[in-house]
């Protein structure tokens, strides 16, 4: 059941995200905020796959989140830091679903499927699951579809510069070497690409509130 | 620090989204998105984005500001610090905040000694034999004692020691025996 999660980011990315453990672990609390973050809506959507009730999808990435904060300084970097939450957050909503069927005044809708454990993560990316409602599923499709169309209004430059990054998953040096031009360049068009689909991005990203999966 | 002054805020964030800061830069980066919601929302705008392209998905949930803010508060609730597991440091060989006090004090201390050894090597040659001996030391001849049969070779100055402390030789007040002394009891030959 424990499959790789999909997309992983790029390497490099990889590194951010272990010296942000680090330096959690070295108590700066601050970097852990970043790792939620950067994950939690990615995590929030793993969990929607596996549990119905829409209102039990956030409580279980917090306690996901809050056993990974204890944990951390257990994680030695061997596995992608997202593929060791995914695990962790994977584990608890077993352990959630186990305490729901435990319980004899939960509603059978709150619990997703039959009992299978592994059908949670099996390929079901794509798919709609039953914790996500339309207006969820238009809202993520919206968002898609301005990145798409801001990705299409981008200067050749910059459209090039941040599909190499984002979509091969190049480092800077490597992207430099492709266009021929300096890093520093590179470093300014993949910002500068991002600033302008961000623009379009952060309004829908910030109107989420109460929708949730 | 160099590559920090051609890049605005929120530029660094974009750098610390591709693993491409360390040290001061990185930091920096890290303190921006922890304190100014502006960057905050980059750092989840720029990952988004980053998603999208990956996947051709976007994940929809819980605002990041409010999830942030309520995972804050549990953490803080349940009063559980993170457990520290910190490298082990290997002591380095830093000096002491007073380390150059010391350092002179060693550096006078040998001038001193050696002063004083060269001045009594010159004055042992300038004087010569001529000067008294003020003390005599007593005679280190070297007693021979009986041993089971064996003559045993024993320092006069031991026995002396030993003679003076007769109620040392033996045995312990408890009856046991005495380590080092049972073997170097006092016999005198008129025992």
């Amino acid at each position: 059941m424990n499959k790789t999660p999909p997309a992983a980011p790029p390497a490099s990315s990889g590194d951010t995200d272990l010296m942000l453990v680090e330096r959690t672990v070295a108590g700066d609390q601050k970097a852990f905020g970043l790792l939620v973050m950067k994950y939690q809506r990615r995590i929030e959507r793993l969990i929607g796959r596996m549990v119905r009730d829409t209102n039990l999808i956030e409580d279980i990435a917090q306690e996901t989140f809050i056993r990974a904060y204890r944990a951390l300084p257990q994680f030695r970097g061997e596995a992608q830091f997202y593929t060791w939450l995914y695990r962790i957050a994977v584990n608890t909503a077993k352990k959630a679903l186990v305490d729901l069927k435990r319980d004899p005044v939960v509603s059978e809708s709150s619990l997703r499927g039959g009992n299978d454990d592994d059908e949670e993560t099996s390929g079901m990316e794509n798919e709609l699951t039953s914790a996500e409602t339309p207006e969820t599923v238009l809202a993520a499709k919206e968002i898609a579809a301005t990145v798409n169309s801001a990705m299409e209004a981008l200067p050749e430059e910059l459209r090039q510069a941040v599909t190499l990054r984002e979509i091969e998953g190049l480092s800077y040096e490597e992207i430099a070497e492709v266009m021929n031009c300096p890093i520093g360049t590179v470093r300014s068009r993949i910002f500068r690409a991002r600033e302008a689909i961000s623009a379009k991005v952060k309004p829908l990203l910030e109107n989420q509130s109460g929708k949730r999966w | 620090m160099d590559a920090m002054d051609n890049m605005d805020k929120q530029e660094l964030i974009s750098a610390l989204a591709d693993g491409q800061l360390e040290g001061e830069a990185f930091a920096l980066a890290v303190d921006a998105v922890a304190t100014d919601p502006t960057a905050r929302a980059s750092w989840c705008a720029y990952h988004a984005v980053g998603e999208v392209l990956r996947t051709g998905r976007a994940s929809v949930g819980t605002p990041s500001e409010a999830f942030l803010s309520r995972l804050q508060q549990r953490l803080q609730e349940q009063a559980e610090p993170l457990p520290m597991v910190r490298p082990i440091v290997v002591a380095t060989s830093r000096p002491a905040a007073n380390d150059w006090v010391w350092k002179l004090a060693a550096g006078v201390a040998s001038v001193a000694a050696v002063t004083a050894v060269g001045w009594n090597l010159w004055a042992g040659g300038a004087g010569g034999a001529g000067q008294p001996q003020l003390a005599q030391a007593p005679s280190s001849a070297p007693v021979v004692v009986e041993a089971g049969g064996a003559p045993l070779i024993r320092d006069p100055g031991l026995d002396r020691l030993l003679a003076a402390h007769r109620q040392l030789g033996g045995a312990t007040a408890l009856g046991t025996s005495s380590g080092f002394l049972r073997n170097a009891t006092f016999e005198a030959p008129s025992r």
